[in-house]
């Protein structure tokens, strides 16, 4: 099979035990990989109703048939677990070189269940798992983690692990990737760290030598050969900066969150800017495996307060949590913040909005210095650093900060849930659901909550898209949502496909696909592969218990408009959040209460899911 | 009546582009479409007798702005047909205006200008990420 080694890889860590089945190509062309395979084998095998970090919780590395070919950016490896944070179904994917290693370890998936006794890791290899001590490694920084597990093994080792907060079940936790040559991975949200630490599972190690034979390289080189020149046109901005480059655009047009979505103009932008960053602590580009791009930067702090940090460069997502959404403009605090961040292995996005949520409920009142042991003030950036440390070794405020904002919110009561930013308990990022219309909906549907890798936010930032209108929107998300399903099965880098390949689904992905696999799908099979994705994903979720109540927004963005800048008055109230479900339940053929209906399951080819949805 | 009129180019490989020009009005109130034409004829007038290196490029395809070796080096063609590449590449969205924080897409809309009056005329070229 082409582009596959057809293997699983099932790890039980309870037992210290691991087998190895295989799949078909029938799978394979129904589910492709990553993403794919990581829902299908959670629906089946995890019982509704598992706590996330119990040991009947299970999570799946997978990776997809394009990874370790000539296609570039296919350098992702998705994380698929029910997540701590949401208790719902969630992927997450990281970049570097361990998606090829894994791959010529010769498992297109692994999955990993039970709970080991004690600390250990995890050493995955052609002829399957070896169970490693790590009771020496447990309470070390996830940098720290990797090296020294890199350095018991043998060369060519890639690694991913967790650090303390993992550890101490932060649920917003996550896993961190470094490898050794260049740019690191993050498998950043939804948790993915407190299941690994749960389960006592300090780290996972991949090494093997098996290549991936691909049908047509000729047919690979002229695809390549043709989406060569738009993604040199379309990355040109994110290869001199990275990400961060987004902060001054984003902000000009009015969509930057700044204290906690109080406003969305910030005017300490400038400080903060790619362009500021870029011209202050610019060491060297980095990149993943085998990419063009070079999209990751390391940054080394000269001077200042914060002088000698060397870490890698803050992404645009990390400035708006621990940068704007904190009023926090001091920009050696932030990448030395990220450093932290990566360091003790906490999602950036969901910890800054989590705290943004905490000082503005200090700010009103809801809050006080008593229950929290110190002051909360918006651009204190001291108090923001001791803060994370806090959280990851949960200590005294840190401990509530660690269950994250919207377990807060309840808690506190009262108005506290107004000041929430957060869809189906993810805290969400920073494209904003006041000014990008698309994005309202996208995050009220997304899978995973509020995640701007559900519907992607790229094309609707283009002059040419109307984003302060809802007509039109349930179909963009819709096709859209399936877009990313597609590309986290093919677990390939969004920034590559969206402007080399395209930021819809279009005839250049089934050529991909059938370049390296030597299948025939038409464009019309590949879209349905996205869509039974979705659906999937969808139905795991129903199955604990979500439905159309659930698919909404944060108070904030339906009640309080954007109080100044270029889309000053815009936000989507709730009845127009319910026209736009109406219209996008109906496209997908799902009820009013947003479940699968059983034919539309059926047209799909899960009609065994059905029976389970009670639809 | 003079006016101040900033273009922002954002997502060039140089980062953020900030120009400005000032603009001298026959009417402080006309038409979006002719705001266009005065920007860009005094432009490339501007640019014909070297009194600025070269046009604010707000209307030029991305891949022009990305691949030209300077965003000074490319040549205006004649007022007409940079005034119609402006006024199509405006119909097309390929960028939009801005007058007192205040998009404004319609090339026939009428607006009424003071000289204090923040007008932008904004290009963000193909990005990605987050």
């Amino acid at each position: 099979m082409h582009g596959y080694s057809g293997r699983i890889l099932n790890v039980d860590l309870s037992r210290q035990q691991a087998d190895i089945e295989t799949f078909d190509e029938a799978f394979a062309q129904t589910y492709l990989g990553g993403n794919g395979f990581a829902i299908r084998l959670l629906y089946d095998r995890l019982a509704p109703g598992v706590d996330p970090l119990s040991p009947e919780n299970m999570i799946v590395l997978a990776v997809g048939p394009v990874t370790d070919t000539l296609v570039p950016g296919a350098t992702r490896c998705c994380a698929g677990t029910k997540s701590p944070l949401t208790g719902l179904f969630f992927d997450t994917t990281f970049g570097g070189m361990f998606a090829a290693a894994q791959k010529r370890a010769g498992f297109e998936a692994v999955v990993i269940s039970g709970q080991a006794p004690e600390p250990m890791y995890l050493l995955i290899s052609e002829d399957g798992a070896a169970f490693k001590p790590a009771a020496d490694l447990w309470g070390q920084y996830t940098r720290d983690t990797n090296v020294a597990i890199r350095e018991r093994e043998a060369a060519g080792t890639e690694v991913l692990s967790i650090g303390p907060a993992g550890e101490n079940r932060v649920r917003y936790a996550c896993a961190v990737h470094s490898w050794e040559k260049s740019r690191d991975g993050v498998a950043g949200r939804g948790g993915l760290g407190a299941v690994m630490g749960a389960k006592n599972l300090k780290a996972v190690a991949v090494q093997g030598q098996r290549k991936t034979s691909t049908a047509d390289p000729e047919a690979v080189k002229t695809l390549l050969g043709e989406i060569r020149e738009p993604m040199k046109v379309g990355t040109a901005g994110l290869k001199e900066y990275g990400t961060t480059i987004l902060v001054n655009v984003i902000n000009k047009i009015g969509g930057l969150g700044v204290r906690n979505l109080q406003t969305e103009v910030y005017d300490k932008a400038d400080a903060i800017s790619g362009e500021t960053f870029k011209e202050a602590y610019f060491d060297k580009d980095t990149t993943c495996f085998k990419c063009p791009v070079a999209c990751g930067k390391d940054f080394h702090v000269h001077e200042g307060e914060f002088a000698g940090t060397q870490w890698k460069m803050p992404e645009y997502e990390t400035i708006f949590a621990l940068g704007s959404m904190l009023d926090n403009a001091d920009k050696g605090s932030i990448v030395k913040a990220n450093e932290l961040c990566d360091q003790l292995g906490l999602d950036t996005i969901s910890l800054g909005v989590t705290f943004a949520f905490a000082f503005e409920c200090y700010e009103k009142g809801l809050l006080t210095r008593e229950r929290c042991g110190r002051e909360l003030n918006f651009g204190d950036y001291r108090t923001i650093l001791d803060l994370i440390a806090d959280t990851a070794y949960r200590r005294g405020l840190g401990d509530v900060l660690a269950e994250g904002s919207v377990r807060i919110a309840a808690q506190l009561g009262g108005d506290a849930a107004h000041y929430l930013y957060a869809v189906k308990s993810l805290e969400m990022p920073a494209h904003s659901a006041r000014v990008l219309k698309g994005m309202s909906l996208g995050y009220a549907t997304a899978t995973r909550g509020g995640s701007h890798h559900d519907t992607r936010p790229t094309l609707q930032y283009g002059t040419d898209h109307d984003n302060t209108t809802p007509v039109g929107k349930p179909e963009f998300v819709m096709q859209n949502q399936h877009f990313t399903a597609v590309g986290d099965s093919l677990t390939q880098c969004r920034f590559v496909s969206e402007r080399g390949f395209g930021g819809m689904l279009n005839e250049y992905y089934p050529r991909m696909i059938n370049a390296v696999t030597g299948w025939n799908l038409s464009l019309q099979d590949v879209e349905r592969i996205g869509e039974r994705v979705w659906n999937l994903e969808r139905a795991f979720n129903v199955r604990e218990g979500i439905g159309h109540d659930q698919d909404v927004l944060p108070h904030r963005v339906m009640y309080e408009p954007v109080p100044e800048g270029m889309h000053k008055g815009m936000h989507c109230p709730p009845e127009e959040l319910q026209a736009m479900l109406e219209q996008y339940y109906a496209l997908r053929g799902w009820t009013p209460g947003g479940i699968p209906t059983p034919e539309k399951l059926e047209s799909l080819g899960l009609a065994v899911v059905a029976g389970d949805l009670g639809s | 009546m003079t006016v101040t009129v900033t273009t922002i180019l954002f997502g060039l490989p140089k980062g953020r582009r900030r120009l400005r020009v000032d603009l001298a009005l026959p009417a402080s109130t006309l038409t979006v479409r002719e705001l266009i034409a005065q920007k860009v004829a005094q432009e490339v007038a501007e640019v014909a007798a070297q009194q600025r290196p070269g046009l604010s490029g707000e209307y030029l395809d991305p891949e022009e702005l990305i691949r030209a070796p300077s965003l000074d080096a490319l040549a205006p063609g004649t007022v007409a047909e940079e005034i119609g590449r402006a006024q199509q590449a405006f119909a097309a969205r390929a960028y939009m205006i801005v007058i007192d924080e205040q998009p404004i897409w319609d090339p026939d809309a009428v607006v009424t200008l003071v000289p204090q009056s923040r007008i932008e005329f904004i290009k963000i070229l193909p990005l990605v990420g987050g």
